[in-house]
């Protein structure tokens, strides 16, 4: 990172201010040079031009005396470009002739930001311009098209619409609307591949308008004249129109956002794939094994908290979460999708649920372990069914339930254990009942030694029943924060009255309870 | 002579340390094509790399050739839209937008050959097989057809002086390369696009139907060599000042200074 005005500037891109003119004249006589050099050599019909030892004749500052001669005497104020030609045989590299002359005058930029031409002073405006790449629009009578705009020299800029009316797709190039169907048809692609990319109907209808006209019309609208060969076959036609297409250049930026199939063709899959949603889930090979219903544990676990989660992450990556869906994942939406709703991201989802089968699944089959199966079953597939062996479908049936009774029994225990909540509930019971005169707002690091520093002092003079019964509502109260959906919960079986040393250090994000306190 | 596996992987390493915006995986491609550049020269390994680093990342950036497939996927878009299942692009966001400064158009002019100067020229020779022929001044056609005959150029009025300064941040998307006739103007470009704030002036600006086309850069803004334009914002977080592009700036929340 450079410091430009005070500012960190990004690394490899120079800031030029509109109004620093000297830098902008500098750019000028140094780009002349380099697209100069850059546009020679040149050669036609058996002779080669060559440009070296370019150089300016003139300074490269000019002062107010010269500006007004120059305006005054209808004068072109430039600077001159010198240059040595070399003309040569392009057959044996042998020069025919050199010569050194000025080649040009580049115009000289005033300190005002003008240039003198023929004794006028000009100003030339900025240009923004689209960068060349692919543009979706809709235009004004509806119609979506892609419009294509291809770097100055390197093809012709091309649209791609569909006519919503006839479900043609066209291709719009120099003023003539060619048929895409027949033109890609011509090209050898596939009419499988076509229908994969348009759908059965839409395809039907393209390749029943079948016109083999469309791909001469193509050759001559797409490739430059001086490249057509009129002698040449339809083969080297085909060659000659997708040259041309790969001639033309995009700005890889701008195709990144806006066709990012063309870079990378797993992106792609954003926009076709989504397409095909109204096929149905057979079509789709979705077949969960689970219904909503069936999954309500795991439903109770994961979004309501209440039981153990078995094997989700205890954070999903936000990329799960694109915009437009559903913002409690894949659960959500299977529960949506099974109660009759579509939308664009149907797909998307049970592409997921189709990779976890194929990648989980084929583990699971591998090596069954109760948390893998638990997995699958998160994602309403029945893990046993994916199993053949009986024996093993047995064992592992077994292995899934002590997993499951284990890490319930872990659940509650963390259940029980204080929180950051439960102190809090404490130091109020403790305020009200005992004037213990301390402040819930504290973190419960502070609050838990405040209290044990309040048990030790007062040692005689707590009732040490009253005082676990008080734990106890304390630890229920907060439970109810934790789990918001009601439940039918017996608290367990409280834990001593003496706060465990070693949970002090932990500190969960805790409801307020002021309102809520406990009464005993 | 071919380049040896190893010299291409410490260039494609270096490369990857190259400042973001700049050519890489391409730039390496291009090496590994034309290894005489490398190899005949004989220039060392980091002076191949500076060369890297200074190609100029607005005409040479990172192009990608459309191809036959990209007809496919653009009719795949299409048809996606046209279900309502995507949106059409932001053409109007400036994150699409290039300034393109005068040594850019007259260099422009030259690599496109305007007015066939260099062809015209060529084709002389070929029949002459002499340069005495060859006047002095002879590709002044580019530099003069930039002022004169050129849209974006205008005579200077001369009575406010202030003026001056106006008209070295004013911008148009009319010209050659841009829109041809006004007839091509839609209302969507002529609207305020949120993406301006910071970067384009509101406020200043013709009232005719070139309002929005022809527009002026806000104080403070700069010109990237990339073509993009950049203003200076403060990152709360860092505290620091950094010169962010729209693209850059479009991914954040800007809020005005107290």
């Amino acid at each position: 990172m450079s410091l430009i005005d005070g500012a960190e500037a990004p690394d490899g891109i120079e800031l030029r201010d509109p109004e620093d003119f000297t830098t902008l004249r500098k750019n000028i006589y140094a780009n002349t040079v380099k697209e100069i050099e850059r546009s020679f050599p040149a050669s036609a019909n058996g002779v080669r031009v060559k440009v070296s030892d370019l150089s300016f004749k003139d300074p490269e500052d000019y002062s107010l005396e010269d500006e007004l001669k120059a305006k005054l005497s209808d004068r072109f104020l430039s600077r001159r470009l010198e240059g040595t030609l070399t003309l040569e045989d392009e057959q044996t590299g042998q020069p025919i002739e050199t010569k050194r002359t000025t080649l040009m005058r580049v115009p000289y930029l005033t300190r005002r930001g003008t240039y003198i031409h023929g004794g006028n002073e000009y100003t030339l405006k900025l240009q923004s311009r689209l960068t060349p790449g692919a543009y979706a629009r809709r235009r004004d009578n509806g119609e979506v098209e892609m419009q294509t705009i291809v770097r100055a020299d390197s093809g012709v800029p091309f649209r791609v619409a569909l006519e919503p009316e006839s479900g043609q797709f066209r291709l719009r190039v120099r003023g003539s609307d060619l048929h895409l169907y027949s033109l890609l048809k011509d090209l050898g692609y596939d009419d499988k591949q076509l229908e994969a990319a348009w759908g059965k109907e839409l395809f039907q209808k393209n390749a029943a308008k079948y016109d083999s006209r469309v791909f001469g019309k193509a050759f001559s609208k797409l490739v430059f004249k001086g490249r057509q060969n009129p002698q040449a076959t339809r083969e080297q036609q085909a060659e000659a129109i997708r040259e041309a297409f790969s001639q033309a250049l995009v700005h890889r930026k701008v195709v990144e956002r806006t066709l990012p199939g063309l870079v990378n063709p797993a992106k792609q899959a954003r926009f076709w794939v989504r397409r095909v949603m109204e096929k149905s889930a057979e079509e789709l090979e979705f077949k969960p094994d689970y219904t909503p219903d069936q999954l309500r544990d795991v439903y109770a676990a994961i979004y309501g908290g209440y039981g153990p989660q078995l094997a989700s992450m205890k954070e999903w990556p936000k990329s799960w979460f694109p915009p437009g869906s559903d913002e409690l994942g894949w659960l959500q939406w299977y529960e949506n999708y099974h109660a009759g709703r579509r939308s664009p991201d149907d797909l998307r989802q049970i592409s997921r649920w189709k990779r976890m089968l194929r990648t989980h699944g084929g583990m699971f089959k591998r090596n069954p372990t109760p948390r893998r199966a638990f997995a699958l079953r998160n994602w309403a597939i029945d893990p046993l069914k994916l199993l053949e062996d009986p024996v093993v479908k047995e064992r592992v049936a077994g292995e899934m339930l002590a997993y499951k009774d284990a890490e319930e029994h872990k659940w509650q225990l963390k259940q029980a254990a204080f929180r950051a909540a439960d102190y809090k509930s404490l130091a109020l019971f403790l305020n009200k009942e005992l004037n213990a005169g301390l402040d819930p707002e504290q973190s419960s690091d502070i609050l838990a030694d405040q209290i044990l520093q309040f048990i030790g002092a007062s040692a005689q003079e707590i009732d040490y029943q009253r005082f676990s019964q008080a734990v106890s509502v304390a630890q229920s109260s907060a439970m109810s924060q934790r789990n918001p959906q009601p439940v039918d919960f017996e608290p367990p079986e409280p834990p001593k009255p003496l706060i465990p040393l070693e949970k002090l250090s932990a500190v969960v994000e805790s409801p307020t309870l002021e309102e809520d306190a406990p009464e005993c | 002579m071919p380049l040896s596996a190893d010299f291409v992987k410490s260039l494609v390493k270096a490369s990857r340390q190259l400042p973001v915006g700049q050519p890489t995986a391409d730039a390496v491609r291009a090496m590994e094509t034309a290894p005489s550049v490398v190899k005949t020269e004989a220039k060392p390994f980091r002076e191949a790399v500076r060369q890297l680093a200074e190609r100029d990342s607005f005409d040479d950036d990172d192009y990608v050739p459309f191809g036959v497939d990209g007809l496919l996927h653009a009719s795949e878009r299409v048809l996606a839209i046209n279900r309502g299942l995507d949106e059409p692009d932001e053409r109007d966001h400036i994150r699409y937008e290039r300034v393109m400064e005068p040594h850019r158009m007259l260099g422009e002019r030259i690599r496109l050959d305007a007015g066939k100067v260099r062809k015209n020229l060529i084709r002389r020779l070929t029949t002459t097989r002499s340069l005495k022929d060859v006047s002095p001044f002879a590709f002044d056609d580019y530099a003069s057809g930039l002022l004169i005959g050129n849209p974006l150029a205008q005579p200077l009025e001369e009575i406010n002086p202030f003026q001056l300064i106006e008209q070295a941040r004013s911008v148009t998307k009319m010209g050659p390369g841009g829109l041809g006739t006004t007839d091509a103007i839609t209302a969507d470009a002529q609207n305020v696009h949120a993406s301006q704030f910071g970067f384009v002036s509101t406020v200043e600006g013709p009232e005719s139907e070139l309002a929005g086309i022809d527009v002026r850069l806000s104080y403070g803004t700069r010109i990237g060599s990339d073509g993009l334009i950049y203003q200076k914002f403060k990152d709360r977080r860092t505290g620091k000042m950094v010169w962010l592009n729209p693209t850059q700036a479009a991914d954040k929340v800007v809020a005005l200074p107290d």
